[in-house]
């Protein structure tokens, strides 16, 4: 995982240390996530427990150098919500969901207006790298946004142009991809991509080379491209894969993890903090990634 | 089998070697001047060859397809030809037959550590199905997967679905698609309760392995954006890639344009023992 690696290395190297609220924290488990060294260097771990073994929690969790608050409330939703609102008063930079549904994040976080950023899309961007496909590269946006329009698709290319600058690529190359690679009006995809490909070629997403309409092959593939007849700057090469929407680009990373072996961290952009969520196939070592990459959107993005 | 346009150089090299092979007896349908030029550079005999000269590719491809509906060949295969004329082609003739109302194209991933084929369907013919296409096309990969031999075939409904996201239409197709499977009415198969891969393939608990030996027969996906991208991961991962359509009358190999004769020898193979399958001159 040497993307990855480096990624942790350079968040390590700023001093600053942002404050990361997690709520609620009902697990040990997630504790000793917060509580690596790793995580402790680079941000500061502020974690709200409660149910019955808050106290033990929160005895553990400083044990481990983390802050703690313990509160007696049931309700995730009413947890949750003193992390979120520690974000807008300032007192934390980084949002993590704890133990807890995902829609909670969801209804409370992702879809309350007070928390959105209204001049950007909220979206999800992951990073895969290693097993056979190697990378690193950047899927987007697998989780969120299931069919998003083409202002979206501006919005969650720019939040992925955003992440892939801090982590230090220079002039990204994009496939916006689709089913096929001609503009074909009845496939939206084909027509959106090709609207981003020409914004790409009038310098609107600043330094970086965006092509689509481009299906996975050509993108992929130096050869495939040539028997299909494409000429792109960005065949074998891509750093950022833009996908149609949700439906292709959770099953495309799923894939890639599960068959391909890769290795996946990712986080939410576009809000007014970044936020980091409970994925199933995102392993817990690529938690402190997530971190690492959430800390470097604030201090360079 | 009918060659629909075989007017370029590595598709006519498969022809060759399909026929050297003995796997097929071809007709040719397209533009001759072509085809005899093409053959000649590759150092393929049509003497003995029944070439169709035509010009137009809705007319080759509605040529084809007849041939394949008058039971004159038992496959077709596209060649230089958009897809779209080939689909418009075996509508044409299913409806007006009154036979299959939705065609999709199955594509079937063979992936080393699994003991058995996947279909993914439908990667080529529907942008976005409703919930009445995606029968026809769960039905069309239950069926297929039966003839393959396959026996308690076991289908995945994929929805992106997450908790995280708001319910996209795939998870409602989902749904409604459990209940039409536990009324019988998708055909001799099992509907996977979960929606994703992850769900499909994770060990359930705090440090989950990766359960190949769960990946299910059939995998539905919810459009032709995922099914499109997601048929062509054999570009990063290490599975074999073969597509078709199953007609009513015979398959229609639907080799991507990218691909190298040596992959679309695969296909053409398949064909020929879905063909005869259906025919019950073989069973698996």
């Amino acid at each position: 995982m040497k993307f990855m690696d480096a990624v942790i290395e350079t968040a390590s190297s700023v001093d600053h240390k942002p404050t990361l609220v997690v709520a609620p924290v009902r697990e040990k488990s997630t504790l000793s996530i917060l509580g690596d060294p790793l995580v402790i260097n680079m941000v500061t771990p502020f974690v709200i427990v409660a149910g019955h073994n808050a106290k033990a929690l929160c005895e553990h969790a400083l044990g481990l150098g983390l802050e703690c608050m313990k509160v007696n409330e049931d309700d995730d939703k009413k947890i949750f919500s003193l992390s979120y609102e520690m974000v807008l008063e300032g007192d934390a930079q980084i949002l993590m969901q704890g133990d807890m549904a995902n829609t909670i994040f969801r209804d409370t976080a992702l879809l309350n207006p007070g928390f959105s950023d209204i001049s950007r899309t909220a979206s999800h961007v992951f990073i895969l790298e290693g097993g056979q496909p190697r990378g690193p590269f950047m899927v987007t946006d697998g989780m969120i946004n299931h069919a998003p329009s083409l202002k979206q698709k501006i919005g969650i290319l720019r939040n992925a142009l955003d992440l892939s600058r801090v982590l230090g690529l220079v002039r990204p190359k994009v496939a916006a991809l689709s089913p096929i690679e001609y503009v074909n009006p009845s496939i939206p995809s084909t027509v959106d991509a090709a609207v981003l490909s020409r914004m790409g070629d009038r310098g609107q997403f600043g330094d970086a080379i965006i092509d689509g309409p481009i299906d996975i092959d050509c993108a992929v593939s130096p050869s495939a491209a040539q028997r299909k007849g494409i000429s792109s700057d960005v065949t074998g090469m891509v750093d950022i894969y833009l996908v149609p929407g949700t439906e292709a680009g959770s099953s495309f990373v799923q894939f890639l993890v599960l068959l391909g072996g890769m290795s996946a961290a990712g986080l939410i952009m576009g809000m007014k903090a970044p936020c980091i969520i409970n994925t199933p196939f995102v392993t817990r070592s690529n938690k402190v990634v997530e971190i690492a990459m959430a800390k470097l959107l604030l201090d360079l993005g | 089998m009918a060659v629909l346009a075989p007017q370029e150089r590595e598709f006519m090299l498969t022809v060759k070697l399909a026929c050297d092979r003995g796997y097929i007896i071809p007709y040719l349908i397209g533009r001759k001047e072509t085809i005899q030029r093409l053959s000649d550079e590759i150092g393929m005999d049509i003497s003995q060859v029944e070439v169709i000269d035509i010009f137009d590719s809705q007319e080759i491809s509605d040529m084809g397809i007849s041939m394949l509906f008058g039971r004159d060949v038992d496959i077709a295969i596209k060649g230089h030809i958009p897809t779209a004329f080939i689909y418009r082609s075996i509508l044409k003739k299913e409806r007006s037959l009154g036979k299959k109302h939705t065609i999709s194209v199955n594509t079937l991933w063979d992936i080393p550590a699994v003991d058995h084929l996947v279909s993914i369907t439908d990667t080529g013919v529907n942008i976005a199905p409703d919930l009445e296409t995606k029968k026809d096309i769960v039905r069309d990969a239950v069926f297929l997967m039966g003839l393959l031999g396959y026996r308690d075939v076991n289908v995945a409904v994929l929805s992106s679905y997450n908790g995280i996201n708001l319910e996209p239409k795939s998870l409602d197709h989902a749904r409604m698609l459990r209940h039409a499977a536990l009324g019988g009415e998708l055909g001799a198969c099992r509907l996977i309760d979960t929606f994703s891969m992850a769900d499909i393939l994770l060990s359930d608990d705090s440090d989950p392995k990766i359960e190949l030996g769960k990946m299910p027969h059939v995998i539905l996906v919810p459009d032709l954006d995922a099914g499109n991208i997601i048929s062509k991961l054999d570009f990063m991962l290490d599975v074999t890639r073969r597509s078709l359509v199953l007609s009513s009358e015979g398959p229609v190999i639907i080799p991507s344009r990218s691909d190298v004769h040596t992959s679309v020898i695969g296909e053409v193979a398949l064909g020929v023992v879905v063909s005869r399958l259906l025919a019950g001159e073989i069973s698996c």
